[in-house]
């Protein structure tokens, strides 16, 4: 794909609100719970549908988890811009100045490093270890990589058919005309 | 047709009354039948333009015909590899599934799909063959009714129709003198491909001196008894260009060279030698890979030149730039093959290809039957001379208004006009500027659209990107529906069903 600056942005931001929300709201139940962990009880999906009672203020243990996934993935979102800025520089390095579907996979190993920590730093995890034994680790890690490669799979194919424009405009999805 | 009607630029119902010439009323007409009217056939057909309101006027019945007999000419055949990727599907507008999916599917391995999603990083690119293009093609022209639109003959003018609209003259069968028979349509396309071959001047002379000499070739001709005779005797061969048809027939001479175990010796002649990589401060910091004579590009563009970066930056350019930056972007290259690169290296090993910079000055047939080329060095200037048993050029085709006499015609007549590289000039719709305001409009795709905004019009991908904005510009003016995404996903639901459009 040989995308503009324009284009990459706006790939993916629609690609994080579609199939990135549709993903993370349909897997959220289902990745490892640190906060079911944290209290001590089982991480089985029915333990989470079952523990919908009000742990806080309005706040069931799902929500928690909810709340995890999604400021991660806006965070994604946000960080991104400035990925795509330093990926655009990158593919000005190449004679062909566009960025083959192998780079737009692996991206994800530098950009989720960046984003545990951000993630931290932000505040979206609670305090606590913030390397390999941190209890948020497996759930961040499950999500991640999952939603990368789901919106990875989504640009190669069905992206193309809902946005016929998409692949003919260096990757806009607001195009005129 | 009447010298009368000819003169006048615009006509009357009356005038063909008057010239015999019946009259068939048809909203669209297509003039070319090849992949640049399939392209936008396809798309018309998928946002339910019905077949009675289109006609193709062609000397073609299929779409992939001259398509075809290109690739045969130029030694890529129905297997070699061609300069595209597993997306730039012509028959599929998405281009998913992409060419390297139904390889998978076909061969139930998995290798075509690891290869288009590590390319060009860890494998070479996926390239659809020859025939996988024919077959598609010709299974969806099956299923967009094709052959219900397809009006066998040859265009031989359009000219603007008095109280609006146009008329597309046709002939009616191939015989000289046919009958005429002019369809009055308010829209018209015309993708009329490559009107010729370049056949360089010293190699005119040399024909013109020696007629019926069946020893040089230009490589859109045909010219298998050339591969067969240095097959069954060896012999020396001239090969002259560094495009993309120069390397296949390189690669086609050292097959030859191993399958039959004679001597064929090659000497290459290139004008625009390119020994080292290539600068373009205009588009960026890389350089375009060369070496040995070529330029290392896998498609005939950078890829970013279709509606990627260069696009955008060559587009923001004044037209006299653009126009020079657009050609020097598309200047002849091969694609980076690994083992044919292997190959010449090899040859230049053992001495039995060399390459020069340099060209050609004179061609003569000498006494004991082998052609003596008289060439000079670019660089020096020294003059140098080969013998050669054969010569196979490979220096381009033509295209352009003045090759073509029906757009010669057009042009003169008031519809559409030259641009700054004597091909049509063309606005943001593909569409062509009549000489005063008129009711209807005229489209074209193609080649013959280079020099404008959008860089590979030549292309699959161009083909695809013209008929985009072709049908938009349709939809605007309300010949069809405009292909949003809900009916793009329609679309492609019916065609990965193989559903017939009705």
């Amino acid at each position: 794909m040989s995308y503009t600056l324009s284009g990459r942005i706006q790939t993916r931001l629609f690609l994080i609100a579609t199939v990135g929300v549709a993903w993370t709201a349909l897997i959220t139940p289902f990745v490892p719970s640190s906060s079911l962990s944290q209290m001590g009880m089982a991480n089985t999906i029915m333990t989470k549908f079952m523990t919908t009672i009000p742990i806080g203020p309005q706040q069931s243990l799902l929500f928690v988890n909810y709340q995890m996934t999604f400021e991660t993935l806006g965070l994604m979102a946000g960080l991104g811009i400035a990925w795509e800025i330093v990926y655009h520089r990158l593919q000005g390095l190449r004679w062909d100045q566009d960025w083959p579907p192998l780079f737009s996979l692996v991206t994800v190993v530098p950009e989720a490093v960046a984003l545990w920590y951000v993630s931290w730093v932000a505040g979206v995890f609670p305090p606590g270890p913030t390397g390999f034994s941190s209890p948020e680790m497996e759930m961040f890690v499950i999500h991640i990589t999952t939603v990368w490669l789901v919106m990875w799979l989504f640009s190669l194919g069905p992206l193309r058919v809902m946005l016929p424009r998409w692949r003919y405009e260096g990757g806009a999805i607001l195009v005129r005309g | 047709m009447n010298e009368n009607l000819e003169a006048k630029k615009v006509w009357s119902d009356e005038d063909l009354l008057d010239a015999g010439i019946p009259v068939r009323e048809i909203p669209f007409a297509t003039i070319g039948g090849g992949l640049g009217s399939f392209a936008l056939v396809d798309l018309l057909r998928m946002v339910g333009v019905p077949t009675s309101d289109i006609a193709i006027v062609s000397v073609d019945r299929d779409p992939q015909n001259s398509f075809q007999r290109l690739c045969s000419a130029s030694q890529l055949g129905a297997d070699g590899p061609l300069r595209s990727d597993s997306s730039s599907r012509i028959d599929n507008f998405w281009g998913f599934p992409g060419y390297a999916l139904g390889a998978a599917w076909k061969r139930k391995s998995l290798g075509p799909l690891a290869r288009v999603t590590t390319e060009p990083i860890l494998a070479e690119y996926f390239t659809p063959t020859g025939s996988q293009v024919f077959d598609g093609v010709k299974r969806e022209a099956d299923r967009i009714g094709w052959a219900g639109m397809i009006q066998p003959g040859k265009a031989v003018a359009v000219r603007r129709r008095g109280g609006g609209g146009f008329f597309v003259i046709q002939e009616t069968s191939s015989a000289p003198s046919s009958p005429l028979v002019a369809w009055h349509a308010r829209y018209v396309h015309i993708a009329p491909g490559y009107p010729g071959v370049n056949i360089a001047p010293d190699l005119l002379d040399f024909r013109a001196i020696n007629p019926g000499d069946n020893r040089t070739a230009h490589s859109y001709e045909s010219h298998e008894h050339i591969y067969d005779s240095l097959a069954g005797r060896g012999g020396t061969v001239l090969i002259r260009g560094s495009g993309d048809t120069s390397a296949h027939l390189l690669h086609r001479l050292c097959i030859e060279r191993v399958r039959s175990d004679s001597d064929i010796r090659i000497v290459h002649l290139i004008r625009d030698f390119v020994a080292q990589p290539t600068p373009f401060p205009e588009v960026g910091r890389a350089r375009r890979p060369g070496r040995n004579g070529y330029s290392l590009q896998q498609f005939v563009f950078p890829r970013a030149a279709g509606g990627g970066e260069i696009a955008r930056i060559v587009s923001s350019k004044e037209e006299s730039v653009r126009s020079t930056l657009m050609a020097a972007l598309g200047a002849p290259s091969k694609p980076p093959i690994r083992s044919w690169e292997a190959e010449l290296d090899r040859g230049r090993r053992e001495g039995w290809y060399a390459v020069h910079h340099g060209e050609v000055d004179s061609l003569e047939a000498t006494p004991d039957g082998r052609i003596r080329v008289d060439w000079h060095a670019h660089d020096a200037g020294t003059p140098s001379s080969d013998l050669v048993d054969f010569i196979i050029d490979a220096t381009g085709v033509v295209c352009g208004i003045e090759a073509d006499p029906l757009l010669a015609d057009m042009v003169s007549c008031g519809i559409g006009s030259p641009n700054p590289i004597g091909r049509l000039a063309v606005g943001p719709a593909f569409d062509l500027a009549t000489s005063e305001p008129w009711d209807g409009r005229v489209y074209a795709s193609g080649a013959i659209t280079f020099g404008g905004t959008v860089i590979p019009v030549a292309v699959f991908w161009g083909l695809h990107y013209a008929a985009l904005r072709i049908c938009d510009d349709l939809a605007r003016q309300g010949f069809c529906r405009r292909f949003t995404p809900w009916r793009s996903m329609l679309a492609w639901a019916k065609w990965v069903g193989r559903v017939r459009l009705p």
